[in-house]
């Protein structure tokens, strides 16, 4: 395993936190923020991810949507930065603004990222790919239906 | 003369693969000659699914470096067609592969109804009426144990009650397997549009038979909702040919796979016993010999397309001339739209019900009949819910749990119908040599389809009747797409039809070539017409009659049909 | 258990029907214990993405094979009133132990392993076979002499009962209306038929045998060799710290009382014993409506039984399922460090629900708004997603019955 710097490793905090807020979904996984912070990091969303981190910890410890949507999501070339660190939580995929068939055009990095992709339970759904449950399943409401869904 | 085999099966996809297995149970020796490689497992073909770049294509877990370069099908090289000047690229393809395309097939096995295989004799008359439809030289009623015996054979779920005689088509025996559950999508729309009724038809939702096991079933297990079916089931608990490849090897059946069929040649008594062939790649050289190879029989099921590519190389099977003509695909069209109610789509098969109202009827005279699918996919065909999640964000602002709830407001609702036109035999739509050759020397297909005027009026009822369907369902704007556009449907039939009059057709009605009496071709390139069903349950009944059409004529016992 | 080889009184037919039922269900309930033991995400840790594709089929799997026990219940519950009995839904509490049926292992409450895995192939193993020998091998791994292992078969029990509708005049054995058998019509079993005379009563009986042990020619596609094939698999499998299963307690109670006879074990977390408090009163509610559904005679009023029986299988995905899965996320308590709890498929005194339909529904309606409350009362905790779901569809299922 390779060692993290300090900065590195206050670097993954802070996005460990602010993919928190962004996704609305607690306990994520340290392991898999990484990866994403990597793969962000090697991409041509590297130097919009490090304004948007910094932006972030200028927020302080009292953060929360309302702040990240007034200071980061307001600026128009800060979102699509926070469009793939959701699009990665959600699916492991991203985009590639170099790739011409963006925008539906969508790379993904492991195999582990992609069987952890949060988004499909949102919809009260499955990863495509791995099993839903059990023969049947489908017939009933989702046994993960999101909350509100209405009747 | 002794032969090398006694069979040599061109392809195994479900049609080689089924007669291989039948024909070396009853002990023949047979040779199948695969162009394609084998899979590697489940489990690696579903991670390179799972890290294809989206969209994902059809070849996605497939993908095999050598077999794609030597072996190409038009699932791995996007140029493997030849297009003729003013025609669009064909747009169904297939894979070369052991087991061939049903690895990738949605797994749909309704039949062919009475009348689709009597067009002629029911319908024609009339100014719109295509000249080139004729009649099967065999009835439903002909086929119909064949049929009961391919859904025993593959193993297909269904509900006996909701198909025993549907439009004049009985079923003499019971589905195999109880019926793969509707969804909760499929539940809700019967609730909202059973028993209305649109042009003349009244809408009936039906569960769709599937080669999909809904129980534990020839030691596969049933169905867990992958939903991936299209491109590869994860489980195998969708049927494909591989199954009765290995059936077939384990009844003793030769596979050489990476061996692609050059050319067949005839002798003076225009039987033909050699098959010319090349390989490549690393073959494992256990008990293989050089090209050719020799037997008492040969049958070509090799696809609709590479069926009459490797006859008109070899100048075989066409006194008729109509080797490669009468080329179909169903016409298909997804059409999208919002339910007023969550549907929860992505879950279970893609599809798992349908409507077969408007597969049959006077209308027919004018127009093509079709069937509807509904499908449990969501918006997936449009980019959801990767194309949701960046609007929601880039263009509403959304984040965390107003994301969530935004995000299944969008995506819970998302409707797909989409429908499967019957074409016209026309002999203009046709597969011939091109002069571009493949990696290995061998003549590409050049690939000429239009669509027929009266499928393409089929098409416009198709969608003004899923334009109306969404309407009682809740959707005033659906998304209908280009008006006379569609997409390919993976059902590539025709170019070798089946017929008494040997002027006319390539094959009789045992799937026999006519000019060549050792020679048979098995899949749906012999199919005269097509209807509106998915062919692949009919490509297994004829290559089940077939076989045993063999097996009488080689003098092997035989089994009964009852 | 009778002793007998053979039967032919209605009153030993109705007793063994009931041994039946009691052995399905509680075969059911075993084998959803360890489908819910079955880890769903990653996150969870303990395996590959790709141990995880298998993991996931197993769980299907398992879930299916219970699915089918369910059928086999309803099945046997046609049997009884098809000959004028009325449906049994009781059982003992878990863990059961060995001796009470001609089964000789217990049927217990266990997180899916090499154990409860080949306890669920000494369930379903085929009668009058002598277990082969790789078998035998196959037992041996998980540390036991397998030589020393007796082999029963649920396919006695079956025996016997055929026999006493082979024996007793069909004239005089079936007395039951016609109009209570229930079919796939009316409640979501598929495969469900009614039982109406000899024939059907004998098909339904090879459908359960068949589906358990396979016949001779086919054993592959029974529960015995789905069974089989996992444990071969799961040995196989064992990676460098693979481990598919939560870590679920064994054997748990949310309220222990004299029934359990000593062995089951009090959840200690208090918010996990309420929620496994709250699992079983569904689970005790959706038998007794069930139960109640193949007793009702629904002549003329097949759609209001239809629209009953599906709130009852509702309550299975939709609360039961989440229910159980998320209970074995929370921590069973200090007294048992590193397990977690489960659903103890406790079942308490109560009535049958009372034959007339509008006192039946009242009964329901009460208790599906009491049930609902308790979730609400509970969504005030922290727990699993999965349990909030489970309470949150509760209350949703409440309130669908009540308008």
């Amino acid at each position: 395993m390779v060692k993290r710097s300090p900065p590195q490793k206050e670097a993954l905090t802070t996005f460990l936190e602010l993919s928190r807020i962004l996704t609305g979904v607690n306990g994520l996984a340290v392991d898999l923020g990484r990866q994403y912070l990597d793969r962000l990091s090697s991409s041509t969303f590297a130097p919009s991810l490090q304004q948007v981190l910094e932006r972030f910890r200028s927020l302080g410890k009292n953060a929360d949507p309302d702040k990240v949507k007034q200071h980061i999501l307001s600026d128009a070339t800060l979102r699509p930065t926070i469009c793939q660190i959701i699009l990665l939580w959600y699916t492991s995929g991203m985009q590639d603004p170099s790739d011409p068939a963006t925008p539906f055009t969508i790379h993904y990095g492991t195999q582990e990222e992609y069987f952890s992709g949060l988004g499909w339970q949102l919809i009260g759904a499955h990863v495509p790919g791995l099993s839903g449950g059990y023969f049947g399943h489908w017939r009933y409401r989702p046994d993960n239906e999101p909350e509100e869904a209405g009747d | 003369m002794k032969r090398d085999f006694d069979v040599i099966v061109i392809g195994s996809g479900v049609a080689g693969a089924i007669a291989a297995y039948r024909l070396a149970k009853l002990n023949a020796r047979v040779l199948i000659l695969e162009a394609g490689n084998h899979n590697p497992s489940r489990a690696q073909m579903v991670g390179g699914y799972a890290t294809a770049t989206l969209p994902k294509s059809l070849h996605s877990p497939y993908v095999q470096i050598t077999s794609d370069k030597d072996a190409p099908s038009p699932d791995s090289s996007i140029n493997y067609y030849d297009t003729p000047d003013g025609f669009v690229r064909f747009r169904s393809t297939y894979e070369r592969r052991t087991g061939g395309a049903t690895w990738h097939w949605l797994g749909h096995t309704p039949r062919m109804l009475r009348s689709d295989f009597k067009m002629k004799s029911t319908y024609a008359g009339g100014p719109d009426f295509p000249d080139g439809f004729v009649d099967w030289p065999i009835s439903y009623d002909d086929l119909e144990p064949w049929y009961c015996e391919a859904e025993a054979e593959i193993g297909v779920a269904g509900s006996d009650a909701e198909w025993q005689n549907l439009f004049h088509s009985p079923r003499s025996k019971p589905f195999p397997m109880s019926m793969i559950w509707p969804s909760y999508s499929d539940r809700w729309i019967a609730g909202q549009i059973n028993d209305k009724k649109f042009e003349g038809s009244v809408y009936r939702v039906l569960s769709t038979p599937s080669a999909r096991n809904s129980t534990l079933y020839d030691g596969r297990p049933p169905c867990a909702g992958n939903s991936i079916c299209v491109p590869l089931c994860p489980i195998g608990a969708k049927y494909d040919g591989a199954v009765h490849v290995a059936k077939a090897v384990e009844k003793g059946a030769t596979l050489w796979e990476q061996t692609v069929v050059t050319r067949l040649e005839k002798d003076k008594d225009s039987s033909v016993h050699k098959v010319e062939f090349a390989t490549y790649g690393d073959l494992n050289k256990k008990n293989r010999t050089a090209s050719p190879v020799t037997a008492e029989m040969v049958i070509i099921a090799a696809n609709a397309i590479e069926t009459p590519k490797l006859l008109l190389i070899s100048e075989l099977a066409n006194k008729s001339g109509k080797v490669g003509f009468y080329l179909m695909d169903h016409l298909s069209k997804s059409t999208y739209g919002k339910a007023s109610e969550p549907l929860f789509p992505f879950r279970g098969p893609p599809s798992t019900s349908g409507i077969e109202s408007f597969r049959d009827g006077e209308f027919r005279r004018e127009y093509a009949g079709f069937r509807l699918s509904l499908n449990n996919d969501g918006w997936g065909r449009k980019g959801s819910p990767y194309a949701d999640i960046v609007d929601l964000v880039t263009n509403e602002r959304r984040i965390g749990m107003e994301l969530q709830q935004a995000l299944f407001d969008r995506i819970g609702r998302q409707l797909r119908l989409s429908c499967s036109v019957e074409v016209a035999p026309d002999p203009a739509n046709r597969v011939e040599l091109s002069t571009m050759k493949d990696a290995l020397g061998v003549f590409r297909p050049k690939v000429t389809f239009a669509a027929p005027q009266y499928s393409l009026k089929g098409l416009a009822h198709a969608t003004s009747t899923m334009k109306n369907m969404f309407e009682i369902l809740g959707e005033k704007s659906p998304d209908l797409g280009e008006v006379g556009a569609f997409d390919g449907a993976g059902h590539i039939m025709g170019t070798c039809r089946m017929g008494d009059d040997a002027s006319k057709s390539v094959v009789d009605a045992n799937c026999c070539s006519h000019d060549h009496h050792n020679l048979f071709l098995l899949g749906a390139a012999v199919f005269p017409s097509c209807g509106s069903p998915n062919p692949t349950l009919t490509i297994a009944a004829l290559a089940l009659r077939g076989a045993d059409h063999i097996a009488k004529h080689m003098g092997l016992k035989t089994m009964q049909v009852v | 258990m009778n002793d007998s080889k053979s039967i032919d009184t209605r009153s030993d037919l109705l007793k063994l029907l009931c041994e039946a039922a009691e052995l399905e269900h509680g075969i059911a309930c075993s084998y959803l214990y360890a489908g819910f033991s079955l880890k769903r995400d990653l996150a969870e840790g303990g395996m590959t993405w790709e141990q995880q594709q298998t993991v996931r089929r197993w769980a299907s799997q398992i879930y299916f094979i219970a699915s089918q026990e369910m059928l086999h219940l309803a099945l046997v519950w046609n049997m009884t009133t098809a000959i004028g009995g009325t449906p049994y839904y009781l059982r003992p509490n878990f863990p059961q132990p060995s001796r009470y049926y001609p089964l000789h292992v217990p049927i217990e409450l266990e997180p899916f392993g090499p154990r409860s895995l080949r306890r669920f192939i000494l369930y379903e193993h085929p009668e009058k076979v002598a277990p082969q020998r790789k078998l035998k091998s196959l037992f041996a791994l998980a540390g036991e002499d397998a030589e020393k292992i007796e082999f029963g078969s649920v396919g006695e029990l079956y025996g016997l009962i055929k026999s006493g509708f082979n024996n007793i005049p069909e004239k005089n054995l079936f007395i039951g209306s016609r109009t209570q058998q229930m079919s796939s019509d009316l409640v979501h079993f598929p495969d469900l038929v009614k039982v109406v005379g000899k024939a059907s009563a004998i098909a339904a009986i090879e459908e359960i045998t068949h589906q358990g042990e396979g016949i001779a020619h086919d054993r592959e596609n029974s529960h015995f060799g789905a069974f089989v094939a996992m444990l071969k698999e799961l040995v196989h499998a064992k990676g460098r710290g693979f481990s598919p299963a939560r870590p679920a307690m064994q054997n748990p109670a949310a309220r222990l009382d004299a029934s359990y006879g000593g062995k089951a074990k009090a959840i200690g977390n208090p918010v996990a014993a309420e929620v496994a408090g709250l699992f079983d009163s569904v689970y005790s509610l959706m038998l007794r409506m069930l139960a109640w559904s193949f007793e009702f005679d629904s002549a003329g009023v097949e759609d209001q039984l239809r629209k009953f029986c599906s709130v009852a299988i509702d309550l299975m995905p939709r609360v039961l399922l989440p229910l159980g899965e998320g209970l074995m996320l929370m921590p069973a308590g200090p007294k048992y460090p590193g397990k977690t709890a489960g659903p103890g498929f406790g079942l308490t005194r109560h009535v049958m629900l009372p034959p007339d339909a509008k006192n039946a529904r009242q009964l329901c309606k009460e208790r599906l708004e009491e049930l609902a409350s308790l979730g609400g009362t509970l969504l005030k905790e922290q727990l699993p997603d999965s349990v909030k779901n489970g309470c949150r569809h509760l209350q949703a299922i409440a309130n669908a019955f009540l308008t």
